[in-house]
């Protein structure tokens, strides 16, 4: 069944070709839609739709998860020929670096009949490669309209546009048992390959992916990440954020703590309560205070600076090759290398990390990375807050909160794969070349990351700074206090008042930890508080996603799991370093 | 199996050089068309390759 075609103005166009070709960059080119693109398989997994005016009538686009083949065999290909069947002409994106594997897609493309045109995207890289393609003849072959492009920087968008008028279905049939051979022939008669030395990208690509090298290579780039982040974030923090606040943002909400006469339930709620006669961005806990100081002074800095790294660790490439070389340490914890990804990804935030588990093949392996990524796995906002709260006492308050998680994450890894039933594939993936990001489109995906943080996060960070003024006015807080005191105290050495941030914790765990600042927490009390507030429970918005990933018979599983986790491993940290006598005196 | 080696390029008759492996059976990098792609060493060990006699490289 084929919808009716009007080849001069289609309503639908499909964006479809091999994973990691450009659909997503050609696709943002077109639309001027915000999709996030990378450079590794995968990175779309759902899909994305655009308009586009076309000879003045709106047209519908739509970005296809990328499929090696049109026989389905994963949930990436099902949506693709789902779409493929409703109609419209495709787009076929193909990589002019690797025409040959991606020619068998084009033939399958070809041999349903469907309205074409093929884009030989990456067209800039070609000469680089040695390799010189006659795009006249490739069309003849074809017999559908091909398009030079490089999606990137914008070449060849508009000639593809114009194709379009001109995409017609192809006639080429075969058989798959000469496929490829056909395949080999047009790609003889319309490619010439020159043999050219091997670029430094090459060589250092080896390099990266050697058994010995590569480890090194890879702490390398983890650690120069890791310092880019934290001094891109101090420094925002030190010289933009804090400055602001204290000599701009103070000065306004003294004055409004003054005409409302320094107390009172509306003081309360906006300003907060006053420490030491003063007010305190961070510990007041106020709407126009902590509520905002928060966010923007203490976690956005942070944000913006992984970010930065995240985007060009993406776009370099050097993802899969960190995948290829974890491979081994991650099928210990049941999963395989390419989970890395998703596990990054949790770093900045855990949403986007649970969506990109789709990539994942087996529910075995969804199971155990969403687990590892609720318990785990801090995300920025959280991270940043815990630097705030024990970035005073140094290593010794850092590394046993960021300790405690990473040695989790092996123990449970180990745990989880035990007992999850199930298989775990071994990994086969294709490596990109490396490619020096391109700024344009590194900028636009930071800005649309930052725009997510601050749309997504503002709100839950409102609605929890109220939440908390509610409890403690409606003395909620007391009640719920004596009821889990005994877990409180005797167990994780807490006092009563730390149920607070812990409620908030299910909604937001930026202003949780910003919550036990008001507390006096001594720093053993707040190193337990810390990991105990990343393990026991997701924040609201990662929980609403994991229950649509995983179901709610996974989803209830993991929660159970990660409550006991959170008390038993706080338990224990609390009794560890008490008798270490670790931070005993504040 | 089959079809996933196909996917990544890999199919009787083609050229592959190893790049690398990582220890303890761990993934097998190789290049095939000047592309980079790794597999796991279960799946590799199953790839029947003939030594070419031109420099170190293999075929199937």
């Amino acid at each position: 069944m084929r919808a009716a075609h009007r080849p001069e103005a289609p309503d639908r166009l499909l964006l479809m070709g091999n994973p990691n070709v450009g659909k997503s960059a050609v696709f943002s080119r077109l639309t001027g839609a915000d999709v996030i693109a990378s450079n590794y398989p995968g990175t779309t997994v759902g899909f994305a739709e655009g308009k586009l005016m076309l000879q003045g009538q709106g047209c519908l686009v739509i970005d296809v998860p990328g499929i090696y083949t049109l026989e389905p065999v994963s949930r990436a290909e099902d949506v693709a020929v789902e779409m493929l069947r409703k109609g419209g002409v495709v787009i076929n994106v193909v990589d002019a670096t690797n025409l040959e594997r991606n020619l068998n897609l084009t033939l399958q493309l070809l041999s349903r009949n469907v309205p074409m045109v093929v884009a030989l995207n990456m067209w800039d890289e070609t000469e680089e490669h040695g390799i010189f393609i006659d795009v006249e003849k490739l069309q003849e072959q074809l017999g559908v309209p091909v398009v030079p492009t490089c999606a990137i920087s914008g070449e060849g968008m508009k000639e593809l546009l114009d194709a379009v008028r001109r995409a017609r279905p192809g006639e080429l049939q075969y058989d798959s048992e000469t496929k490829w051979e056909l395949i080999g022939g047009i790609v003889e008669r319309v490619q010439r390959v020159e043999h050219r030395h091997p670029t430094l990208g090459q060589t250092f690509s080896h390099a990266t992916v050697h058994p010995a090298v590569g480890p090194l290579i890879a702490l390398a780039i983890l650690f120069v990440s890791f310092e880019v982040v934290r001094i891109v974030g101090e420094s925002l923090i030190g010289y933009v954020a804090d400055p602001f606040f204290d000599r701009f943002w103070a000065p306004v909400v003294e004055k409004l703590s003054a005409t409302l006469g320094g107390g009172g339930f509306l003081h309360a709620l906006l300003i907060g309560d006053l420490v030491a006669g003063e007010i305190d961005m961070g510990a007041s806990f106020g709407l126009l205070t902590t509520a905002l100081y928060v966010p923007l002074a203490q976690v956005l800095p942070y944000v913006f600076s992984f970010y930065i790294v995240l985007c060009i660790l993406e776009d370099s490439g050097y993802l899969p090759r960190l995948g290829v070389l974890v491979d081994n340490l991650m099928h210990r914890l049941g999963l395989h290398g390419l989970s890395i990804v998703p596990l990054m990804l949790g770093l900045g935030c855990a949403v986007p990390g649970m969506l990109a588990l789709r990539v994942l093949e087996t529910r075995k392996e969804r199971f155990i990375a969403a687990t590892l990524l609720g318990i785990c796995v801090p995300c920025m906002a959280q991270t940043a807050m815990i630097v705030g709260l024990l970035g005073k006492y140094g290593a010794g308050g850092l590394l046993p909160v960021f300790g405690t998680l990473f040695v989790l994450l092996i123990v449970m890894g180990m745990i989880l794969k035990r007992f999850t039933r199930g298989i775990t594939p071994e990994i086969i993936v294709d490596i990109p070349p490396y490619r020096i990001p391109y700024w344009k489109s590194l900028v636009k995906k930071l800005w649309m990351r930052m725009r997510g943080f601050v749309k997504e996060a503002l709100p839950f960070v409102f609605l929890g700074v109220l939440l908390i003024n509610v409890l403690y006015a409606t003395h909620v807080i007391d009640v719920l206090g004596n009821l889990f005191k005994p877990v409180m105290t005797r167990l994780l050495g807490l006092p009563k008042e730390a149920v607070a941030p812990l409620i908030i914790g299910f909604l937001r765990k930026d202003v949780a930890v910003g919550a036990l600042k008001p507390l006096g927490l001594s720093m053993r009390q707040l190193i337990v508080a810390c990991v105990v507030l990343t393990v026991y429970f997701p924040c609201a918005a990662t929980f609403i996603v994991m229950l649509r990933e995983l179901g709610w018979k996974d989803m209830l599983k993991a929660s159970a799991i990660m409550l006991i986790t959170a008390l038993a491993v706080g338990t224990l940290m609390n009794l560890i370093l008490t008798a270490l006598r670790v931070g005993a005196a504040v | 199996m089959l079809r996933r080696l196909d996917s990544i390029g890999l199919r009787p008759g083609k050229t592959v050089r190893k790049v690398s492996s990582q220890f303890m059976g761990g993934p097998v990098t190789v290049l095939i068309d000047g592309r980079q792609v790794a597999m796991g060493r279960g799946i590799a060990r199953r790839v029947q390759v003939r030594i070419l006699p031109s420099a170190p490289g293999g075929a199937r």
